[in-house]
């Protein structure tokens, strides 16, 4: 694990600085967007209180306005917060975790198990991710944890072909021929070795799964299809006040939007900032 | 025939890397005449692929050219422009690379992308380029029934042979090749550098730089050699001045390197140690770590070239002080 | 191999290809946790009664194999089922709606490959200065702005600025069409009626450029990546060797390695909005696929949600088709 970072930091020290900044830019965003998560928590109003003062502009004592129910609009962004990257975070992790021992098994044992879940990955990559989404969101109903997996499935190929794609060309190298030699299980070798290789460039394309998946939630938000209200959700939120732009209301769409789109930054330049540093250690990321 | 189309003097090209400055040529002299054949050889990293580069000026990012100067035909190609440069490029000076995978426009026909150098370089109609494509073609070895072809239809041979082509077809005055057998197989090796010695027998007033780490496929076809270690140039001499009378601790260690296919009896021997570390280079002569021969002067200075008689050149300590070394053969 | 032959392949390969597709929304629409009766009546569950009676219409009681049966067994036939809820056949709902999300799509794809395209190409070209900076910054933040939301920013701009500017549908109120293709430009057009036509480019304006920049981001961010890239190969080098001129180099050698991938990713792209452009349909009122969808989703309407899906798949499969042919046509390398 250590010459895992030390070889990390030795690649960020001779990396471009355009990559540099754009991986330090995210890392700034990510943590600017907990401050803020925390800042509203310890002193933020209550996003769920209902008050008399609808539809009130931004102004210095709700910086963001109130809504059709009089609730403060910046708490409910930032209680977002929690809401979207949650949901993004177990999204990405239940894919990174089916996606990628299946991969390395997959890569490793090669042969007719290869052949199946290679179908199987290809057929569901096929599959437009937002329909799979909205179908598993809507056949298992809303909440925290479905919405997850309804997400996740999207990602699972990729995580599988990264890692299995690291697997195939790590297979032959003379140091896991050693370990075949000295009598490792594959178990072992699988685990302990291989997918060892394959974290950096597994975290690169989490940080980019992170990304899409905060866009894949505000989607199924916007649509009616997210987290039950009145939880605070960036896209609910913005399905939501969107339906007021003709009487003038402007930010109840506004700042939903904005919250989204900073997020979705944070992780695309980490994500993106991190595949340049490691280099061609990252194969076949797709956007 | 004793025009001088080459003349570089004191070429240095260094490469500016993170961690260092690489010396990957350190003041390389040398003359080319008209229709002779020169061979370079080094091991990986002696900077012989580097010359080729720095002559016909493509050379990759962090490098630079620091000193010296390159005369073609009495014209120092260092101080021309990009665009006069690639005026030359394909039509004066050409160069002959190693093909791999992708050394060959996948998308392209090989017969147009011969056509396309005589059409970028000469003002000739299409027709007679088409007639001089299929003309070159057939002279590489190639049958027309590949002519048509893509390039991931071909063997490795032939598409040695269609970028030699390329590399040929505008008769430069100087062709560089650059290892332009090593990724190919015995056989087709042999084939390459025999059509190379004829195609260059036809073009007479057209001289060639020959770079490669294995001496045995320059013997035949270069009239001189130079050997060249960590940057520098070892030792110049006729071809078979080099493998008869080696005077350098290096080109004898690299003869001695050579397995007979006649003589059984004579034992390989490889050079010990290991090569330079090309960003922190030995003080005094370059080979001194390795070389068998070396001797407390050895190590702290670099030797001066010296001419041991009818331009065969040294650069040895030992040569230099007239000590010759005789050795059983 | 000879073009025809990689055409007529290609085509048998369609079958299984199609076949499996189709099957697999079969199954993720019966076989995903939940009882789809169930769930799909959601809030308005009735009795048992009406659970079964509905589950009897769906013909959801019988066993999976023979449901199996009879669905593939209709889809041969084209017959997509029966909307419960629009009373009529699904397959008229789809094609009713299909024109509205070709003509978006179409022009928001066309937009997107140029614009990004050229952006791409730009960038690439000056690769590590000013504008290529500048450029990836712009593409870097538009693919992170959802499309939903820039529709809807545009949308509150027009209304506070710009009043009597369309923003949502396809044709201003107490404005009439006869449709012919169901594309309104062409319609229009063959109808000698240029007030439609100027009002139905009123209303493709903001969608096809909301839309069209979406997607132009992730073209720009792929074309610029793979030019690079191919900037870099050996053939380059040979190129430059031979002394090519720069132009030559970039435009006959560099830019057609380089734009494949490219094309390929636009044609799924392209397949995929074509299925129903959900997010923008649904923020303009588009009267389209996505639309219909959603409108089924919110309605329970199973034959219609599962119609909608096939249709869908059906046109990405045809849609990857074309791509590949066109793959074939340029690149050599893959006939053989």
């Amino acid at each position: 694990m250590s010459e895992i970072i030390k070889e990390f930091l030795k690649r960020f020290k001779i990396a471009k600085k355009s990559s540099k900044s754009m991986f330090i830019t995210g890392i700034l965003l990510f943590l600017f967007i907990l401050f803020l998560y925390f800042f509203n928590y310890l002193y933020g109003y209550d996003p769920l209180e209902i008050t008399n003062e609808l539809f009130s502009p931004p102004d210095l004592i709700h910086i963001m306005g109130t809504d059709q129910l009089g609730r403060d609009i910046f708490s409910r962004m930032c209680y977002g917060i929690r809401s979207s990257l949650t949901i993004a975070f177990i999204a990405t992790f239940i894919s990174l975790i089916i996606g990628s021992p299946i991969g390395a098994i997959s890569g490793y044992f090669s042969g007719k198990i290869d052949r199946v879940f290679s179908i199987i990955f290809d057929a569901l990559c096929a599959f437009p991710g937002i329909i799979l989404a909205i179908l598993i969101s809507v056949m298992i109903g809303p909440g925290l944890i479905t919405t997850s997996i309804a997400i996740s499935v999207e990602y699972i190929p990729q995580y599988f072909r990264i890692v299995r794609g690291l697997t195939l060309s790590l297979k032959e190298r003379p140091f896991i021929e050693a370990l075949k030699a000295l009598g490792s299980r594959p178990k072992n070798i699988i685990f302990n070795h291989i997918l060892i290789y394959a974290i950096p460039s597994i975290i690169a394309l989490m940080m980019l799964n992170m990304g899409s998946a905060i866009l894949a939630v505000s989607g199924l938000g916007f649509l009616g299809l997210g987290l039950p209200p009145p939880i605070p959700e960036w896209g609910t939120d913005l399905g939501r006040g969107r339906d007021f732009i003709t009487i003038g209301v402007w930010w109840t769409s506004t700042f939903p939007g904005l919250m989204i789109v900073m997020s979705i930054v944070a992780f695309t330049l980490i994500g993106e900032g991190l595949k340049e540093i490691l280099g061609n250690k990252i194969i076949g990321i797709k956007d | 025939m004793g025009k001088i189309i080459l003349d570089i003097k004191n070429l240095k090209t260094y490469y500016f890397i993170p961690g260092g400055i690489v010396k990957a040529v350190d003041g390389i002299s040398f003359k080319i005449k008209e229709g002779e054949a020169l061979g370079i050889i080094g091991e990986s990293g002696s900077g012989k692929s580097t010359v080729g580069w720095s002559i016909i000026g493509l050379l990759s990012h962090p490098g630079k050219i620091v000193e010296g100067e390159i005369f073609i035909e009495d014209q120092n190609i260092l101080k021309l422009d990009s665009e006069e440069m690639r005026e030359i490029r394909g039509k004066k000076i050409s160069m002959i690379t190693q093909s791999s995978m992708n050394s060959l426009n996948p998308l392209m026909k090989i017969d147009y992308q011969i056509m396309e150098t005589i059409l970028v370089n000469e003002n000739i109609s299409k027709s007679v380029a088409i007639k001089r494509t299929e003309n070159i073609l057939e002279n590489v070895g190639l049958e027309p029934s590949s002519f048509k072809k893509y390039p991931h239809e071909l063997s490795g041979g032939m598409k040695q042979r269609a970028i030699i082509a390329m590399a040929l077809v505008c008769r430069p005055k100087l062709i560089i090749a650059d290892e332009p057998t090593t990724a190919l197989d015995v056989i087709v090796k042999a084939q390459i550098l025999k059509l190379l010695d004829d195609l260059m027998d036809g073009l007479e007033s057209s001289s060639i730089i020959f770079i490669s780490h294995d001496l045995s496929t320059i013997v035949e076809i270069c009239d001189n050699i130079i050997i060249m270690y960590g940057g520098k140039m070892m030792e110049f001499a006729t071809t078979s001045k080099i493998i008869k009378n080696p005077l350098h601790p290096y080109t004898k260690g690299l003869l001695k390197s050579y397995p007979h296919i006649e003589k059984e009896e004579i034992s390989l021997e490889s050079i010990p140690g290991s090569p330079p570390n090309m960003v922190n280079l030995p003080k005094g002569c370059v080979f001194s770590p390795r070389c068998i021969y070396s001797k407390n002067i050895c190590f702290k200075e670099p030797a001066k070239m010296t001419d041991v008689g009818d331009n065969h050149l040294v650069v040895c300590h030992l040569i230099q002080e007239r000590e010759v070394l005789y050795d059983k053969r | 191999m000879e073009i025809r032959k990689y055409i007529l392949i290609r085509l048998l390969m369609i079958i299984p290809t199609i076949f499996l597709l189709v099957t697999m929304v079969f199954f993720v629409m019966r076989v995903v946790p939940g009882d789809p009766v169930v769930s799909l009546m959601g809030a308005r569950a009735g009795s048992e009664e009406q659970i079964e009676i509905i589950r009897h219409n769906l013909g959801l009681d019988k066993p999976i194999y023979i449901q199996y049966l009879i669905y593939m067994s209709n889809l041969i036939k084209g017959d997509f089922g029966y909307s419960l809820v629009r009373n009529s056949p699904v397959i008229k709902e789809i094609l009713n709606c299909f024109p509205a999300t070709f003509e978006l799509t179409f022009w928001s794809m066309l937009f997107a490959t140029l614009i990004g395209i050229y952006l791409g190409i730009i960038s690439a070209k000056r690769e590590g200065g000013i504008v290529d900076s500048i450029i990836r910054i712009v593409m870097l933040v538009r693919w992170c702005i959802p499309v939903f939301w820039l529709g809807i920013m545009l949308q509150v701009f027009i209304v506070l600025y710009a009043p009597f500017f369309p923003i949502s549908g396809r044709l201003s109120p107490r404005i009439f069409l006869d449709k012919i293709t169901g594309l309104y430009l062409i319609d229009s057009i063959l109808a000698g009626d240029f007030v439609v036509f100027f009002d139905s480019i009123k209303h493709l304006i903001v969608p096809v450029f909301t839309l069209g920049t979406t997607m132009a981001a992730s073209l720009g961010r792929l074309a610029r990546a793979n030019i690079i890239e191919v900037l870099g190969e050996e053939y380059i080098r040979t190129a430059k060797l031979k002394g090519c001129p720069e132009k030559i180099i970039f435009q006959k050698h560099a830019l057609p390695n380089a734009l494949i991938p490219i094309l390929t990713y636009a044609g799924l792209q392209t397949a995929m909005l074509m299925g129903g452009a959900i997010l923008t349909e649904t923020t303009f009122s588009w009267p389209g696929l996505g639309r219909l969808m959603i409108f089924a989703i919110g309605y329970r309407d199973f034959n219609l949600i599962q119609g909608c899906v096939v249709f869908w798949a059906l046109i990405i499969s045809l849609m990857n088709f074309i791509v590949d042919i066109l793959y074939a046509v340029i690149d050599p390398r893959v006939r053989f």
